[in-house]
């Protein structure tokens, strides 16, 4: 902490000194025109009433009134040209006014000269106090002296007696109490400017820590955009944008995208629980840890199973992070990808925007050996994949509504021919017309993956229900942005649903499980499937019967499928090549 | 799968949601074998079924025999792809279809 001698030459504290100096001025001004109406108004009232004795002297009032509204004036001229100092004059021409109240209104209104020191005590300023103090007594004195003169020294003198023993006299029995007034006023004026001093000195420090937390923040949020890739991944295949909006100066939000050794492509978007400091530094050693996870050998199910094991053993205080991660493959356009409980993207294609809802697994970073489940799926030539964290959709209004997957999925349909970086500058516009009035509660964060390369759009999946859970949703996406009628793409499923089944069921019988590689080919013409897999042989032509047996029951050990997906074909060949069965579908749409 | 099972007196009611394909079907026959045992009647309730595939038709199979000798199976709010494959393989006329 900074001694007090200190404090005082803080740029901060005469910052404060300078702000309060600009109110009292203001506080002075108005407090003297107050007093001048009051004033005026009293000495009209008392004019009308007949009291004995009194007889002011009205020129020297006018002269006193006069002088107050000099007060009055001088602060916006002398504000107005930007000159400093207001109290100065403002307090010696009070002190002159005290001196004229006193001296030709009335000397029971002499302590009107503590007046001018009970302004000083708006400023603080100790100085000034010590100034304004005895100069108040000399004013009260000079005031009960010219006072006298007037008219109770015309009746002492008629008496006989000399001024000075009128001037005792007055002092003893009129001057003594007064001074005690006046002095019990000087104290609490002291007291006062020490409390302001001291106060000033508080909100000093107040604001000098809370800059120091201002500037930490500053370099917290710096360090972590630090923790966001400076640069993305450059390569003719993908073409890429991503950026963070925090809500406050740090975010809980994350994302990453850089290439591994292997030439694929990692992108990930992630969303802490909370938010401020604490979700950010969860979030740093997050994504630390996660970055070096996903770039090292292991499998991307692995990879986010370790790094969650990592982060969960540091959480302390049971954070938890929404999580999407992937992989591309720049070759093929293949997409890998684990879902740790994350709003699902969207890939966009040929105009319409497709949900990527696999079911999500757990979370991430709360609970211990969390599997994993890996989903595959392919990217076609120019087709986008777009991250999110919820901040986008959860955009709140004025009237209080969200933003919403619906009005998301609009500006991306309506984008979907421009770059990247223009989609998410559509969006961030869209956002701002939507929440316009309002702050921003959440972190905003988005990424625009476009594939560019001519993938040969083979998913490779392996034979089993995993493999079967993604080729089904590989359909379903496919079908859906190719928009096929909803009969035909069910009747595509159950075609798949079949073949594939037949595969796993059948095709690894005593033998180490292979991959099942998959084509979807869409056209006005119809859809042309493919179906390889390194299995044992099987030619299912010569199995599917031409017509079902009147009784279904007779299909109980098998052929009903296949009798199925001849059904619902145009066209089915069939051929061993370099040990893999290749079946080729076609079907008119 | 999420299969939801309704109880009214010696009839119970079956609700599969989602796909009944050879993932699912092993899923569904529990189902039907549990129910099978404690009821008279099964319906299986077909609404929230997207498409069915063969594994399912004979977990479909295996219910009505099941009930054989019973008062059997009826299905309920069959969906036309389903419906389709019902009709393709003569599963229609083999059995109680609404």
């Amino acid at each position: 902490m900074m001694s007090r001698g200190n404090a005082d030459q803080d740029p901060v504290f005469r910052e404060s000194m300078r702000e309060n100096e600009v109110r009292s001025d203001a506080a002075l001004a108005r407090v003297t025109l107050v007093l001048t109406l009051f004033e005026i108004a009293w000495i009209w009232f008392l004019s009308k009433e007949d009291i004995a004795g009194f007889n002011p002297d009205y020129p020297m009032l006018a002269a006193g009134i006069l002088l107050n509204l000099v007060i009055v004036i001088l602060h916006p001229l002398m504000k107005g040209r930007g000159i400093r100092g207001y109290r100065y004059p403002a307090i010696a021409l009070s002190m002159v006014q005290a001196f004229i109240v006193g001296a030709y209104l009335s000397y029971n209104m002499i302590p009107i000269a503590a007046l001018p020191t009970l302004m000083a005590t708006l400023y603080n300023d100790r100085r000034l106090i010590a100034l304004t103090a005895p100069v108040g007594i000399v004013v009260m004195l000079a005031a009960l002296w010219t006072y006298n003169s007037h008219s109770s020294l015309i009746i002492g003198v008629w008496w006989g007696m000399t001024k000075w023993d009128i001037m005792v006299i007055l002092l003893k029995r009129f001057f003594s109490y007064q001074v005690a007034v006046y002095a019990f006023i000087i104290i609490v004026a002291v007291y006062a400017t020490q409390k302001g001093l001291g106060d000033i000195r508080d909100s000093v420090e107040l604001k000098t820590r809370s800059a120091m937390v201002d500037r930490e923040l500053e370099l917290a949020s710096s360090i972590q955009a630090g923790m966001l890739p400076s640069e993305l991944p450059r390569i003719p295949e993908v073409g890429i944008a991503a950026d963070m909006k925090p809500a406050r100066e740090v975010g809980g939000d994350f994302y990453d995208c850089f290439t591994r050794e292997d030439g694929r492509i990692v992108v990930v978007m992630a969303d802490v629980s909370g938010k401020g400091v604490p979700a950010a530094l969860f979030m740093m050693a997050s994504a630390s840890v996660l970055h070096s996870l996903l770039d090292s050998g292991d499998s991307l199910e692995d990879a986010v199973a370790k790094a969650n094991n990592d982060v969960f053993r540091s959480n302390r205080m049971k954070y938890f992070v929404t999580l999407w991660a992937g992989i591309i493959d720049p070759e093929e356009g293949s997409l890998e990808y684990v879902n740790a409980g994350h709003n699902p993207p969207f890939i966009v294609s040929g105009g319409s925007a497709y949900r990527l809802a696999q079911k999500p697994d757990f979370i991430f970073g709360r609970r211990r050996d969390i599997a994993y489940h890996r989903h595959r799926t392919m990217l076609g030539q120019g087709d986008r994949l777009f991250l999110y964290t919820d901040g986008v959709t959860e955009a709140r209004s004025s009237d209080g509504g969200f933003f919403g997957e619906d009005r998301l999925v609009g500006v991306l349909e309506r984008t979907a021919g421009e770059t990247p970086d223009r989609v998410l500058s559509e969006i961030h516009g869209a956002l701002e017309r939507f929440s316009e009035g309002t702050d921003q509660s959440d972190d905003i964060t988005m990424m625009a993956v476009d594939f560019l390369g001519d993938g040969k759009r083979t998913l490779r999946v392996p034979a089993d229900r995993n493999g079967y859970a993604d080729l089904m949703a590989y359909v379903d996406q496919r079908t859906s942005l190719g928009g096929c009628d909803p009969a035909k793409t069910s009747e595509l499923k159950t075609i798949c649903s079949e073949v594939f089944a037949n595969i796993d069921m059948h095709g690894y019988e005593g033998m180490e499980r292979g991959t099942v590689e998959f084509s979807l080919d869409l056209s006005d013409d119809g859809a042309v499937l493919t179906f390889s897999d390194d299995g044992v042989e099987f030619d299912p032509l010569g199995w599917a019967d031409a017509e079902p047996s009147a009784d279904p029951r007779d299909h109980r050990n098998g052929g009903l499928g296949l009798f199925v997906v001849r059904r619902l074909s145009n066209g089915l060949s069939y051929e061993r090549r370099d040990g893999r069965n290749i079946l080729t579908i076609t079907k008119e749409l | 799968m999420q299969i939801e099972t309704r109880k009214e007196g010696d009839t119970t009611t079956i609700i599969p949601q989602g796909d009944i394909d050879y993932a699912t079907a092993p899923e569904l026959d529990v189902v039907v074998e549990r129910e099978a045992a404690s009821s008279e009647m099964l319906v299986i309730d077909m609404s929230k079924v997207d498409y069915i595939s063969s594994a399912g038709l004979r977990s479909i199979l295996n219910a009505d025999e099941l009930m054989e000798n019973k008062k059997g199976i009826r299905l309920t709010n069959v969906n036309p792809n389903v419906k389709s494959i019902f009709d393709m393989t003569n599963f229609t006329g083999m059995l109680n279809i609404e």
